[in-house]
């Protein structure tokens, strides 16, 4: 590979975006095209152009190109892959081993089996013309969104400009390119650019432009961006959230230390980042299977996690954060009630406590496990929290998945709501970071939501 | 009563003649060395180490949790109170730091909350007590009153008697008792100041000629100076007053920009900026911190007439010291290893006069070190999420902000 860039043009493009110049960046060098926001504008023009003339490109070979760049992505070979994990542990602070594993399970569901799973599911809920000019606006180091609303824009045949993310820029521009050495064509779709948050004219061009903007951050940004939009364009936001797991005793009895070290997975993953991280997990406890006992299986998992991948690098502040919210947790536990595991130097922490309710953590791989009576307890648990619950991790009984389904509410409009999804999805623990295709993240089913009935 | 109460009650059993006794002991030594450090402004450093390390000790016998947390910190190897494992000062919001049984306390301060987490509560035995009165005269005489003590004391604070939470007007009131000074308290216990009263109060000293002693938070004084220009309203208080100002810049939002402050206080109450002395104190902490340079300027007036007049000089940054007895170290975040004199860190505070709570105290407040002193950067300000998992800090943000979106947090 030459330098690596921070932006994508397709074929034909690249003139609008004028001459590259190098860039140092994460201790890199880098090559990025001088956006303005004239150039932007006439980019995103000839995006819509090439959009209108989208229409004729079979499904069939939509599915099988994409899915031939999924799985270029899945081999060993690739260049891409390869420049991927060179360079994201560099800018995302991933170990190297966690980079490899999150492409892995980022790709695997985009292949032509998920892509088609996705089209039929969504049959009769897409009632409206695709978006004219999509844009998805990226967050922080968490990767796998970014791409999975760029494919499904393509499904749909819309061209879309990806603002990436400026703790994250490097993934995007590498899938576009991979998809351009697949597909010049389809590829002529795509669009990927990052800058700061301070190039608010960039901003403003691209929202004037898009018809659809995909949104990912705080509520903070998703406030401000709303209140930049132009009217008539329509807005899919993906807000900050959290997530738990329940596990019964069940299933505890049958199989403790493998279910600790698939939840040891799912909070270790992207470093707790992501909003499908666990915060809190609720064990039913029985005589056999005391939460203790699995709070203490819980931080062997994590620690021998935190060899294998160590955590990454902090800033100052986060660091203090932790530092401080850890060691007052530490500082109030009370063994044997309430036992605090590992630490801000170990890189990972559990933290047993008999309270009841679900906590959010202070994230960098921080778990409470939190012992409960029974199904109920833990529902009752959850129900504060439900508007802001992304994901529940389950080991638990089928009619046990049915009263969590009742309890938070899942079900209310399931027969009378022909668009119905799930507003938190329930999943098995092991698979939090590896939701499927079909996902209707936030609500918002993955095409449907992109087509709008537009006043 | 629920398990983890009756723990602690086991923990700290009413009637602990031990304890307390080693305590008085303690009490005594602290306030001797107290008395001899503030008498010279000096410590022998390694004698301060050994009061350090005593104390510790102590509280590492009678304090279970901060016992258990140094205890995984290799506590037995401890040799020099560098090494002390410092208490962080969330710690206080969370978890009782005492090592005295709740029956024994006296007096419970409680932190403003003005970050919009939980707020701090730190509880004093009697003795305890007694060192905070004892710890807090000295630098307060020496840094607000170097020259005179014939000042009218005006606290945009309330009566620590209707706010008996607040370790500031709790302080105010000591050292008002301790040097027979009367104080004419004008913050409300609710919250909030009084501008009217405080105006008029003023307006009397400024009649009389009596130079004022005017202390406040950062706030309350914004508060009075924005009322006094809304009035378009100015006082020109007397010759030689001077004002305690504390509690700002902490990096919140709320906060007030510090030299726009400055600049009010001049125009609008008619005290120089060198008069208005920066105070930096903690409810989790026993002792507090002073800007000298108001001392410096009436010790030895500069030559200069820009200097006269009150003016900084910009580049120099300012400082704050504490008493004798307290050794201050900036430190890194990330591994808790001190940084060179003149880089940035976090502020740890070793402080024998906090003998029931924690010797040393890790603070969220950023600094750099000086050789006149550290300079106060301000609060560490909240991490960026790098996710999109909703951190509980970003909670207690969104909380303290009321809500307001910030503009500059645009994509």
């Amino acid at each position: 590979m030459t330098t690596p860039v921070l932006d994508f043009l397709p074929p034909g493009l690249a003139a609008l975006g004028g001459a590259r110049v190098p860039c140092r960046w994460q201790g890199l060098d880098w090559e990025r095209v001088e956006l303005t926001p004239a150039r932007l504008g006439s980019i995103a023009a000839a995006l819509a152009r090439h959009g209108e003339n989208a229409g004729t490109i079979p499904t069939a070979r939509l599915v099988r190109t994409l899915d031939q760049v999924a799985m270029a992505w899945q081999r060993g070979g690739s260049p891409y892959r390869a420049a991927a994990e060179r360079l994201l542990p560099a800018t995302t602070g991933y170990a190297p081993g966690m980079v490899a594993l999150a492409l892995d399970q980022l790709f695997a569901p985009l292949g032509g089996h998920g892509l088609e799973e996705l089209l039929r599911s969504e049959v009769g809920h897409v009632r409206s013309r695709p978006p004219r000019l999509m844009a998805v606006v990226a967050a922080g180091t968490v990767f796998p969104p970014a791409i999975v609303a760029a494919t499904c824009a393509l499904l749909l045949r819309a061209p879309v400009v990806i603002k990436s993310s400026s703790l994250e820029p490097v993934l995007a521009p590498l899938w576009a390119q991979s998809l351009a050495e697949c597909d010049p064509e389809l590829a002529r779709l795509v669009s990927v650019f990052s800058w700061p948050r301070t190039a608010t004219e960039l901003t403003s061009t691209l929202l004037a432009a898009a018809d659809t903007v995909v949104s990912f951050g705080s509520d903070t940004t998703i406030q401000a961006l709303r209140a930049t939009l132009p009217g008539g364009a329509h807005l899919v936001a993906h807000g900050h959230k959290v997530s738990a797991a329940i596990l019964s005793a069940r299933a505890l009895a049958a199989d403790p230390r493998g279910l600790a070290h698939r939840l040891a997975r799912d909070i270790a993953l992207y470093d707790q980042q992501g909003c499908l991280s666990p915060h809190t997990a609720f064990v039913v406890e029985s005589e056999a299977t005391p939460a203790s006992a699995f709070a203490h299986l819980l931080s062997e998992e994590l620690g021998a996690l935190a060899r294998r991948w160590p955590r990454g690098p902090l800033d100052r502040p986060f660091a203090s954060t932790l530092r401080q919210a850890l060691a007052a947790r530490e500082l109030a536990a009370e063994p044997p009630a309430s036992v605090f595991f590992g630490g801000f130097e170990a890189g990972y922490a559990v933290i047993l406590e008999s309270a009841p309710g679900f906590e959010h953590s202070p994230l960098g791989r921080t778990v409470f496990v939190k012992p409960v009576a029974d199904m109920e307890a833990a529902i009752a648990a959850l129900a504060p929290v439900k508007e802001r619950l992304q994901a529940v991790g389950l080991a638990v009984a089928h009619a046990e998945r049915r009263a969590l389904e009742r309890g938070l509410g899942l079900l209310d409009d399931v027969e009378t709501n022909l668009d119905w999804v799930p507003r938190i999805r329930l999943c098995p623990i092991g698979a939090m970071q590896r939701p499927r295709l079909t996902w209707a993240a936030d609500g918002h089913r993955p095409l449907a939501a992109l087509c709008p009935e537009r006043g | 009563m629920s398990a983890a109460a009756e723990r602690r009650r086991h923990d700290f059993p009413s009637a602990r003649p031990t304890e307390r006794r080693e305590a008085a002991v303690l009490d005594d030594e602290i306030r001797a060395f107290i008395a001899r450090s503030a008498h010279t402004w000096s410590a022998e450093p390694e004698a301060l180490d050994r009061l350090l390390l005593q104390v510790f000790a102590h509280q590492m016998r009678w304090n279970p949790a901060y016992a258990r947390f140094a205890g995984r910190r290799g506590a037995d190897r401890i040799g020099k109170a560098s090494e002390i494992p410092a208490v962080p000062a969330r710690a206080f919001t969370r978890v009782r730091m005492a090592t005295f049984p709740p029956v024994a306390a006296v007096r419970r301060f409680r932190s403003s909350g003005t970050t919009g987490g939980p707020r701090a509560v730190l509880e004093l035995d009697a003795g305890q007590l007694a060192l905070y009165d004892t710890a807090l005269l000295p630098p307060f005489a020496r840094f607000l009153l170097p020259d005179r003590r014939d000042l009218a004391w005006v606290s945009l604070l309330p009566d620590p008697a209707d706010a008996p939470w607040s370790s500031l007007a709790a302080m105010i009131g000591s050292a008002a008792h301790q040097l027979g000074s009367n104080v004419e308290h004008c913050g409300l216990a609710a919250g909030g100041l009084d501008v009217a009263r405080t105006r008029a109060v003023l307006e009397a000293h400024a009649a009389r000629a009596t130079p004022v002693l005017l202390l406040g938070t950062a706030l309350a004084l914004d508060r009075l100076v924005s009322a006094l220009a809304a009035e378009g309203a100015a006082l020109v208080l007397p010759p030689g007053s001077r004002v305690m100002e504390t509690g700002g810049f902490k990096g919140q939002r709320r906060d007030v920009e510090r030299p726009e402050l400055m600049a009010a206080i001049t125009s609008r109450l008619g005290v120089p900026a060198v008069a208005v002395i920066g105070e930096y104190g903690m409810t989790e902490m026993t002792s507090q911190f002073y800007d000298p340079s108001f001392r410096a300027a009436v010790l030895a007036p500069p030559v200069a007439s820009h200097e006269a007049t009150g003016h900084r000089d910009d580049h120099e940054p300012r400082c704050m010291v504490g008493p004798p007895w307290v050794r201050t170290r900036v430190v890194d975040p990330l591994t808790l290893a001190e940084v060179p004199p003149g880089e940035e860190g976090l502020l740890l505070h070793l402080d024998p006069a906090a003998r029931s709570s924690t010797v040393a105290l890790l603070t969220e407040d950023r600094g750099r070190m000086h050789a006149g002193g550290f300079e106060l950067l301000g609060r560490m300000p909240g991490a960026e999420a790098r996710g999109c998992s909703l951190a509980l800090d970003e909670l207690l943000q969104a909380a303290a902000n009321d809500g307001n979106a910030a503009p500059g947090d645009a994509p």
